[in-house]
């Protein structure tokens, strides 16, 4: 036999490891409610999540009795989340029910919520009274009655829009009309100046042809003057010799007359043909000018339907953006497609060690100590530091091999799907239960009895899982609560195996969390070593 | 010294209360010492101290050579307690239990294995090896227990009232086992019982207890020396213990 006591004996801590699983595997009626429990809780958050509640129970007061009313009234009975069960006349009626307990939620539609829907002057309210006793139900109807009213007023509000939109698409098409018209009338205007130009031009031609008209006349003038000229010369008393003096000087005349007649001729010929030419090319010129107008006068209107056109979408968006200035777009940050369980899981892991170990330990050393068991330990060689150390690793193995099993259990009954290496997971949750064990450890060494241990865990335990961010968010927590929440390892714990789990992290991103769940566990055992008093009393 | 015990002064308080005041007191080798006493007298207290599972607020004891105190370890090695309690677990076997036992006091395995066959067959547990202590009597429970308290071979046994809620015959059965380990073994035993006739068929010497102090010690024989005579018939045990202790409070 060695009569020596070590400070910490291996040999002996593997026999109180034996013993643990031995008392474990002897006590049947605790070991498999142990084992069910994770499973039975993965099942029930498993299931639990997958569905949306269903069916509470909630009374309506139609006071309006319009086709306003009764649409917002199907809307309401189209929501599976609650169930309209009763339709009464007045709010106290609907208010008894809800006293007696038949409803968890009363909504009246108020006289004139269609006249304020149609006149737009002041806001058509729905008024909702929820029962508070109940605060999970209280919060899940409030906000599903705050999104079914929200939707209907969103369709109202669409409906309203588009009544709007018509009303634009007819101005629009009373614009197009417009401006078809004031193509017509641009044309036209166009033809009449090119018109006027041509006309202008054809002025200036005629003024020159009669110019040269004036030029030729002037100049058969100047010659028949020179013929009356030469007849006024003609000696009276000797026709003859001035007769035979002019007589060549008059077939000269004729002969340039007759030039001045054939240039005459030529001039107006050309002049016809200059005027034909005129003609054409002012209507040419006139084609031109309308079909420029056109197109300039189509473009015109076309630009200014656009125009029109896009005003109006601007406007119809921004009414969209007044009457919903926030638009709520959620996108999943780690994992596309994820079921809610593999959300839950870590938690629940994190829930079930802790939970495991700190109400599991009483009988550990507090239990043991009651019976009696201890004192036979204590009556061994057998130093403190190896009953603990051997007591927390044997609890610290089963509540990870718990832990463990609730991974697999998930994973087989919902296809949970890990991110984050398995192996990782396995180390946090062994780390974190030998951490709990400790504490447990320390807890029970506290108490002489089971009943003291169970008093002063769940002094430790309740706040703990209330302020961990495992049952409500410690975001909204106020900051005294939040600060205590730092100090929980059951926090580090959650977001190290969410970490994980979830978004995939390796060891080195959540090895802050894994140093701090060592320290707990060191600090935790080592404070168990100063309070644990090897006396039976 | 070898397998004695000496106290000299020992006392323990709880607060105000004291629970053993001022004991001294010498157990020889190889006694069998009877500690008598009415409920709350301070006996379990005593063998508490004893045993190291409770320190003293003052006065030395040394058991079996060793300090309580300061060598506590090696008390521990030399001592062996069947306490009031079964102080066993129920879910293992009777050879689980000692296989348990016999690790945390480093013995090896096989002697381990040698002792508890010994032990069992002469406790009458052998042929129950295999089964779950919980579903023993209280006699087997306690038979058992005196086995694990004598796996290491202590020179030292302590038995708090161990006949404690026994039938007649297993009440019989632990006090002759008791005997046998006393006077075959050697083993000095440090027996208290409520039972007066036990104690006077079974111990060699008898210490009694009232209100925290040790107010006599002697052999049965000379115990009941102490108190006068009722005509013919020599006070018993009983009569003595109930006189000292009346006339004491």
């Amino acid at each position: 036999m060695n009569n020596r006591e070590k400070a910490l004996d291996f040999k002996k801590m593997r026999a109180i490891i034996w013993k643990n699983w031995l008392v474990m595997k002897g006590d049947r009626m605790r070991l498999i409610p142990m084992l069910i429990f994770p499973v039975l809780m993965i099942s029930i958050f498993g299931f639990a999540t997958t569905g949306s509640p269903r069916g509470l129970p909630a009374a309506l007061v139609d006071e309006d009795h319009s086709p306003a009313s009764m649409a917002l009234s199907q809307a309401l009975r189209a929501v599976n989340a609650i169930s309209i069960r009763y339709e009464v006349g007045s709010e106290d009626e609907a208010k008894k029910l809800m006293d007696d307990g038949y409803t968890k939620a009363l909504i009246v539609i108020p006289a004139g919520f269609d006249d304020a829907l149609e006149t737009g002057a002041t806001q058509a309210k729905v008024v909702v009274k929820v029962d508070e006793s109940d605060a999970t139900v209280a919060q899940m109807v409030r906000a599903v009655l705050q999104q079914t009213v929200a939707a209907y007023s969103r369709q109202q509000a669409l409906a309203k829009l588009a009544a709007l939109q018509a009303r634009q698409q007819g101005a629009g098409q009373a614009l197009e009309q417009g401006a078809g018209a004031l193509d017509s009338l641009s044309t036209q205007l166009s033809e009449s100046i090119v018109l006027r130009q041509d006309a202008a031009s054809l002025n200036r031609i005629a003024a020159v042809l009669q110019n040269d008209a004036r030029q030729a006349y002037e100049q058969e003038l100047g010659v028949k003057n020179q013929i009356i000229g030469f007849e006024e010369s003609v000696d009276v008393a000797h026709p003859e010799g001035t007769f035979e003096t002019n007589a060549s000087q008059s077939g000269g005349l004729a002969a340039a007359y007759d030039d001045y007649l054939a240039q005459i001729q030529v001039l107006e010929a050309r002049k016809a043909v200059d005027a034909q030419a005129l003609a054409i090319v002012a209507q040419l010129l006139a084609d031109n000018a309308r079909q420029d107008a056109a197109n300039a006068a189509s473009a015109a209107a076309a630009s200014q339907t656009s125009s029109a056109m896009q005003a109006s979408a601007q406007s119809l968006e921004g009414a969209q953006v007044l009457l919903e200035p926030v638009a709520y777009e959620e996108k999943a940050a780690y994992a596309q497609g994820r079921k809610a369980i593999d959300f839950l899981l870590p938690a629940i892991i994190a829930m079930v060690i802790f939970q495991g170990a700190t109400m599991g330990m009483g009988r550990a050393l507090a239990g043991e100590k009651k019976d009696g068991s201890l004192t036979r330990v204590f009556l061994t060689p057998t130093s403190n530091a190896t009953i603990l150390t051997g007591t927390m690793l044997f609890y610290a193995f089963f509540e990870g091999f718990r832990s463990s099993f609730l991974v697999f259990a998930a994973m087989v009954l919902f296809g949970v799907t890990l991110k984050g290496s398995l192996l990782v997971t396995l180390l946090i949750i062994m780390i974190f239960a030998a951490g709990c064990t400790a504490l447990g450890l320390l807890l029970s060494a506290l108490a002489n009895s089971q009943e003291q241990y169970m008093a002063i865990s769940m002094l430790v335990s309740l706040p703990t899982m209330f302020l961990s961010g495992v049952f409500l968010p410690v975001q909204t927590m106020p900051p005294i609560l939040q600060g205590l929440a730092e100090l929980l390892p059951l926090s580090y714990a959650a977001t190290a195996l969410r970490g994980v789990m979830i978004k995939g992290f390796d060891l080195g991103v959540v090895m802050p969390q894994v140093l701090i769940l060592i320290g707990f566990a060191i600090a935790f055992i080592a404070i168990a070593l100063v309070v644990f008093k090897r006396e039976i009393v | 010294m070898g397998c004695a015990i000496e106290t000299k002064g020992l006392t323990k308080k709880y607060g105000k209360f004291t629970a053993v005041d001022n004991l001294t007191l010498k157990v020889e080798e190889g006694e069998l010492f009877g500690l008598l006493g009415p409920n709350g007298a301070g006996k379990t207290t005593t063998i508490r101290m004893l045993t190291t599972l409770t320190p003293q607020t003052a006065g030395d004891a040394r058991v079996g050579g060793f300090d309580v105190l300061k060598e506590s370890a090696k008390v521990r090695t030399v001592i062996g307690v069947v306490p009031q309690q079964f102080a066993l677990f129920d879910e293992l076997t009777p050879v689980e239990n000692m296989k348990y036992i016999g690790e945390l006091y480093g013995m090896p395995d096989d002697e381990i294995a040698e002792h508890t066959r010994e032990l069992l067959e002469i406790v009458e547990l052998w042929d129950k090896k295999d089964l779950q202590a919980g579903g023993f009597s209280g006699g087997m429970k306690q038979r058992l227990s005196v086995a694990a308290g004598l796996l290491h071979e202590p020179c030292i046994l302590f038995m708090d009232e161990p006949t404690t809620g026994l039938d007649p015959h297993s009440r019989i059965a632990l006090r002759e086992l008791t005997r046998t380990l006393n006077e075959e073994h050697g083993i000095t035993i440090v027996y208290t019982t409520h039972d007066m006739d036990e104690a006077d068929k079974l111990c060699s010497r008898i210490g009694i207890m009232n209100l925290a102090k040790l107010i006599e010690v002697g052999t049965p024989e000379e115990l009941k020396k102490k108190i006068p005579r009722k005509g013919a018939r020599l006070p018993s045990l009983e009569d003595v213990f109930i006189a000292l202790t009346t006339r004491n409070e």
